[in-house]
């Protein structure tokens, strides 16, 4: 049986910031509609190797497709059209309220006039709605909570009907009832088709919603499959260098914890 | 505080519409009032006959074109100062705090010197030499902006500071050891007025304001997202390299233009973005329009004050003896200034 055509397809590719390599010659495909969780240590390369795939960043050796082309030669509005980025946070400086910055979320789409289109503006607050902001529709974003923002910003990529999702780090710093705001609305989008790549701290997060768990260290990958197939306490023990335990319970297939 | 939460073609018209009715109302109240001058012959001659009397010169040939020369000049400045503060990220990047206006000035007072003392008042000439100067302190900026994650946005209005500081220390160098004629005349035109006799500089200027002006419209959705930040405005779809380089070479235009006629007036570019984002938030779309009209109503009060200001408070009876005007790059300085400190201190505490 042979495996459909990735949506990203990363080809030994290499990454050094100035002498420093932080990836050696690493592949990696991304099935569409697959959710992977990117775990592994501080400093593995998780965030670099996410803003390899979105064509940010360009390597020094191999090559990201993107259905097929390689993404650093194409135009940034059409990457954006394809893929959207959520950063771990972004602080803005300048007074725009939320539906502002949801709104750019469709530049890829934008014309040459200065107004927003009315699909635009449906599509803003359809995801305004979604993700439970549209009270705050007219607030400073600069007021918001550091949960409510990073849900701006997940709004904003919703905005961009991109049929790729990349996240950085989408639920690190939040309280428990975003983290389970945010993994609910991920699953939702997965189920309506949308392809998921976002890194994880908690590996029990990545295991209970990624359909496909990929560990990274030093700018390699170390595992690469179905969460409970692949975390044993063995592996985590190594790579963490911290002694873990790994069990299956009745609700879950794999449960991470200090002993 | 809640706002209109996004952009309209009525929301837009309205508040332009507000900003060029007052424009309107000042331009023509202001050429007005003072002065020793004859009105009604004055108004009664047609502006582009043959002045017949002293009167009628005075109005037409420099009132008319002073208070036009204002409110270009300020509208310009704002809208640099706006287009810098969206790439650089800072709302107290300005042409003149960043050194663009001096690295400008600097251009056309090298020409002076080598002996170009024609061409660099000639009307046509002079804003090419700004620009070339201005290009200096530009390239930096733009360079370092570039390198997002080498310098925050702290560092580049830094820089842009530091940048100001050296080129004006170079140039106090060159007139300590130039002729003194020359040094006078320089001296005066630094402190940036808006004295003018004439259309000619206006002829010149107001076409490139226009056309950099319209470029920058056209630009200020890359301007929106340049202000979050350029990852994310890179990942939401904008060629950040092009955009930058196209934004800050428009403000750079825009600046040379009006330093060119006015001298280096300061902080515009600061006041006015700075007030209009707080009445109607930051969406340069709207700003853009707003900076350029009030950017004009604020330089034409400003230069009022400084023009007309000592002979009113004389005839009030102040203890003045000298009636002369003040520079208004002194007024706008002494405004500007203070409102910058203010910004930093709040920026500070956030």
């Amino acid at each position: 049986m042979t495996q459909p055509a990735p949506i990203i397809s990363a080809r030994d590719v290499r990454f050094a910031y100035g002498a420093r390599e932080v990836l050696h010659s690493l592949s990696l495909d991304v099935q569409p509609g697959e959710f992977i969780g990117l775990a592994g240590p501080n400093g593995a390369g998780k965030s670099t190797l996410l803003q390899l795939l979105t064509g940010f960043l360009h390597p020094d050796a191999g090559t990201v497709s993107l259905r097929g082309a390689e993404v650093c030669r194409m135009r940034r509005a059409e990457v954006a059209r394809e893929i959207a980025f959520v950063a771990q946070k972004s602080e803005i400086d300048f007074p725009f309220t939320v539906l502002e910055v949801v709104l750019m979320g469709r530049h890829p789409y934008a014309g040459l006039g200065a107004l927003d289109s009315a699909p635009d503006i449906t599509a803003a607050q359809d995801a305004l709605r979604k993700c439970g902001l549209h009270d705050h529709s007219a607030t400073l974003y600069g007021n918001l909570s550091g949960g409510e923002q990073q849900l701006v910003l997940l709004a904003r990529a919703f905005a961009q009907g991109a049929p790729i999702l990349v996240l950085d780090e989408p639920v690190s710093f939040l309280d428990l009832r975003r983290q389970w705001q945010i993994m609910n609305l991920l699953a939702d989008a997965r189920r309506g088709g949308t392809t998921i790549i976002a890194t994880f701290h908690d590996l029990n997060i990545a295991a209970r919603w990624a359909s496909r768990l990929v560990l990274m260290n030093n700018g390699q990958l170390i595992a690469d499959g179905v969460p409970a197939d692949i975390l044993s306490a063995e592996l985590l023990g190594k790579l963490y260098d911290v002694p873990l335990t790994v069990e299956s319970t009745p609700h879950r297939p794999v449960r991470v914890d200090f002993p | 505080m809640t706002r209109p939460a996004n952009l309209t073609a009525s929301r837009l018209a309205l508040h332009v519409t507000f900003a060029l009715l007052v424009a309107i109302a000042l331009g023509t109240t202001i050429p007005l009032i003072g002065g020793q001058i004859n009105l009604k012959t004055a108004i009664a001659t047609a502006p582009w006959a043959d002045y017949p009397t002293t009167d009628a010169m005075v109005f037409w040939g420099t009132r008319i074109p002073r208070v036009l020369l204002a409110l270009l000049v300020g509208g310009a400045l704002a809208v640099a100062g706006l287009a810098f503060q969206a790439v650089l990220r800072n709302p107290l990047a300005e042409p003149y705090v960043l050194g663009i206006s001096s690295g400008a000035s600097l251009g056309k007072m090298l020409a002076a010197l080598a002996g170009l003392q024609a061409a660099a008042t000639a009307p046509y000439l002079s804003p090419v030499l700004c620009f070339a100067g201005s290009l200096l302190p530009l390239t930096v900026l733009q360079v370092m902006a570039a390198r997002t994650r080498r310098f925050s946005a702290v560092s580049l209005l830094l820089a842009g500071v530091m940048l100001n500081v050296i080129i004006t220390s170079f140039m106090l160098l060159l007139q300590f050891f130039a002729d003194f004629t020359r040094v006078q005349q320089m001296y005066v035109w630094a402190l940036g007025g808006l004295d003018i006799v004439g259309y000619g500089q206006l002829a010149v200027v107001a076409p490139i304001v226009a056309v950099a002006g319209i470029v920058l419209f056209f630009q200020t959705r890359a301007m929106n997202l340049l202000s979050l930040d350029p990852a994310t405005a890179a990942h939401l779809g904008l060629d950040v390299s092009r955009a930058v380089q196209r934004i800050m070479l428009a403000a750079a235009v825009l600046t040379s233009a009006v330093v060119a006629v006015s001298g280096p007036i300061g902080f515009v570019g600061l006041v006015v973005p700075h007030a209009l984002r707080l009445m109607f938030g930051a969406d340069n779309r709207l700003l853009l329009p707003l900076s350029l009209i009030w950017g004009g109503v604020f330089l034409l009060a400003c230069d009022f004050l400084g023009w007309r200001g000592l002979e009113l408070l004389a005839a009030a009876g102040a203890p003045i003896r000298q009636t002369s005007e003040i520079p208004v790059g002194i007024i706008t300085a002494l405004i500007g200034g203070p409102v910058f400190m203010v910004l930093l201190l709040r920026s500070a505490r956030r």
